[in-house]
């Protein structure tokens, strides 16, 4: 690609000298219990370029699948979206639910949690793969059938051929997996969200699936936006990452900066809760409480009440915005003190 | 698919020895003999043996019971006591009015409890939901004599005399006649099923749109038609039909009061009057075919299992 790229600032919406795929801004969601909405998501800003991989980190309950389906235009109808979600400069949430499904399995595809699960029990896998091709292609039901088994090919599930035949009930988890992956791209979308991809899987064929997800993004060059809680996959596989805590972003940047320089402390108590070799068990770091649930967000720093380093009022009563504390490498953080305090390298 | 099939329907094999040793069992466990019944109050102690004789009775039990399963294998139910036809006959006459009626009976209530099922899940605690909701349980709490009334009532004597009230006419007569006479009845017979069958499509739907893989339809880009239609409606099926089959022998049972309010002269009647008039072989006749219809009906519901979940064929 030649075009020349403009760099603004905090905005990196085509950084890199590629073309950014989706781009999400100021994203919310709310959901409605007994007549009351209740903000579960809100000031969502990602990035995913074509050809990259972007992490969205976070514990259970921090919104993170939350904003995957939203993305996905896949939130249950008690559900509202704000802000805006452009995939390859059109905005979604301004499409119909019959234009979205224009959109959906064939510029954006999804893998989830459960692969088994995710996969009809009552239809071969060849088949469900086929459809997809079927609706979005046209194609007629031998070519989708031959499209099936190439991707099967693609995704490396031994003898393709007779194993499209076969229903999900006689595959693994990990095999499933793929199947959700051949079904995601085969229509070759530009975005693939994966939402906890290997989380259900055998940790040795977490690392099959991931190389997987790997191979076939730059094979295709397709942006990946890949939601874990695991750090660990996080530094395998994503090239930048954005950490979220109880429905917010709270530190965004590269994944090698995020490891060294952790700007945030939720950020660094993560990191400190990684399991080390180098280190013994009972030092693993503990972040003591839990995630807030949506209708008891604290205000000012949604963190603060588990903050080791909070300060009042500066971190209890204001809303903290994310702010651009690049040093080099493009990193925003939202830590209203931030710059005053020194987050310890928990490792030594 | 095919192995398991064959499998299915060898399992059947027991199922209908143990049927016809029951059916055989009714006679000797029926109060009075059934040589004083056919020889009358008058008869001489001796023409009750010579009855006895005749219709082998005198021989022991075990014979007696091979020799019914050869007569039933050949087709061969007996005399009837009291019409002294075959009652092989008797039943190939009523049994396909009942089971044209009850077929229809249950093509209403499948074509109707479909559609309002799917509407009522796709509107989940809607007002269309909740009036359905009401609808079903005034219609479970009202018997098919009283239906079977009123809609004589309405359509065939007062108000509109759209069809004629009661008799019937065989399909052979031609499906006009056939229609005129069976569509009340099968009206009357279809809706104590509708309200469950209705409820059940609901329900089994509902379960199957909160499964993942309804999600994975939605991000495929499916759209509605094909992620209800195909994904979520083939998993429903399997508690539906299973539903289906179970209410098979309660339409029977209705169609039995139905027939008689109707005056179809159908298998059900047959069962009736054989029990009043204590003519045994009808009544074991009556009773063989209708545990063959429900074994038959089972195994229909197996094979089913079969085509909508993959699983069950593995095994």
């Amino acid at each position: 690609m030649t075009e020349t790229v403009e760099r603004t600032g905090a905005s990196d919406a085509a950084d890199g000298g590629r073309a950014a795929v989706l781009e999400v801004t100021g994203l919310g969601v709310d959901i409605r219990t007994d007549r009351t909405w209740t903000g579960i998501v809100d000031d969502v800003d990602l990035v995913v370029r074509s050809g990259e991989t972007v992490g969205l980190v976070g514990e259970s309950g921090s919104g993170k699948t939350v904003t995957s389906l939203a993305v996905m235009g896949l939130l249950p109808p008690n559900a509202r979206v704000r802000g805006t979600v452009r995939l390859n400069g059109r905005d979604l949430t301004a499409l119909s639910e019959r234009e979205l499904d224009r959109v959906r399995g064939v510029e954006m595809g999804m893998i989830f949690q459960e692969p088994r699960r995710s996969l009809n029990p009552a239809f071969t896998v060849g088949d469900q793969v086929a459809e997809s091709v079927r609706r979005h292609r046209g194609a007629g039901r031998r070519e989708a059938w031959e499209r099936a088994v190439d991707l099967f090919d693609l995704v490396g599930i031994p003898d393709p051929r007779r194993r499209a035949g076969a229903y999900p009930h006689e595959f693994s988890g990990g095999m499933c997996q793929r199947v959700m992956l051949a079904m995601a791209v085969a229509c070759e979308p530009s975005l693939l969200i994966a939402d906890e991809p290997t989380t259900a899987l055998d940790v040795t064929v977490q690392k099959q699936v991931l190389g997987l997800i790997r191979e076939i993004q730059q094979r295709l060059g397709i942006g990946v936006l890949l939601i874990t809680h695991d750090l660990g996959v996080v530094a395998e596989v994503c090239d930048r990452t954005a950490v979220m805590y109880a429905g917010r972003i709270v530190e965004q940047t590269e994944v090698v900066e995020l490891f060294d320089h952790p700007r945030h402390p939720y950020t660094a108590g993560l990191l400190a809760a990684m399991p080390d070799p180098r280190r013994h068990a009972d030092r693993l770091g503990v972040i003591p409480g839990i995630v807030p649930p949506p209708h008891a967000f604290p205000a000012g720093c949604r963190f603060h009440p588990r903050c080791d380093h909070r300060r009042e009022p500066t971190c209890t009563t204001a809303d903290i915005p994310l702010r651009d504390v690049s040093v080099g490498l493009p990193h925003r953080v939202r830590c209203a003190r931030a710059d005053e305090i020194t987050l310890e390298d928990t490792s030594t | 698919m095919l192995r398991f099939v064959g499998t299915r329907l060898i399992t059947v094999v027991p199922l209908l020895l143990l049927l016809m040793l029951l059916v055989f069992g009714l006679v000797q466990i029926a109060p009075g003999d059934p040589a004083a019944i056919i020889a009358g109050p008058d008869a001489s102690a001796q023409a009750v043996a010579a009855i006895r004789t005749e219709l082998g009775l005198d021989r022991p039990v075990w014979e007696q019971f091979v020799s019914y399963l050869g007569n039933v294998l050949h087709g061969d139910l007996g005399t009837s006591y009291t019409t002294r036809e075959p009652v092989t006959e008797v039943i190939a006459r009523a049994l396909p009015r009942t089971v044209t009626v009850a077929a229809f009976a249950m093509l209403l209530a499948v074509l109707v409890s479909l559609p309002l099922g799917v509407l009522a899940a796709m509107r989940r605690n809607g007002p269309v939901d909740r009036g359905l909701t009401g609808a079903s349980v005034v219609l479970m709490a009202v018997p098919p004599f009283v239906l079977a009334a009123l809609l004589v009532n309405y359509f065939a004597l007062g108000g509109l005399q759209i069809f004629p009230p009661t008799g019937y006419a065989p399909l052979t007569d031609g499906l006009g006649a056939w229609l005129e006479f069976a569509t009340l009845p099968a009206i009357a017979i279809a809706t104590i099923s509708l309200a469950e069958l209705t409820r059940q499509a609901r329900g089994s739907l509902i379960d199957a749109l909160e499964e993942d893989y309804v999600r994975t339809a939605r991000a495929k880009g499916l759209g509605r038609f094909w992620t209800v239609g195909k994904h979520a409606a083939k998993n429903a099926a399997v508690p539906y039909v299973t539903v289906l089959g179970l209410n098979v022998g309660r339409i029977v049972g209705a169609a039995v009061i139905v027939e008689a309010m109707f005056n179809i002269q159908g298998f059900g009647q047959l069962g009736v009057d054989a029990v009043l008039t204590r003519d045994l072989p009808t009544m074991q006749g009556v009773v063989l075919v209708s545990g063959v219809i429900v074994l038959v009906v089972n195994l229909l519901v197996d094979v089913s299992y079969g085509y909508f979940n993959p699983k069950v064929r593995a095994r």
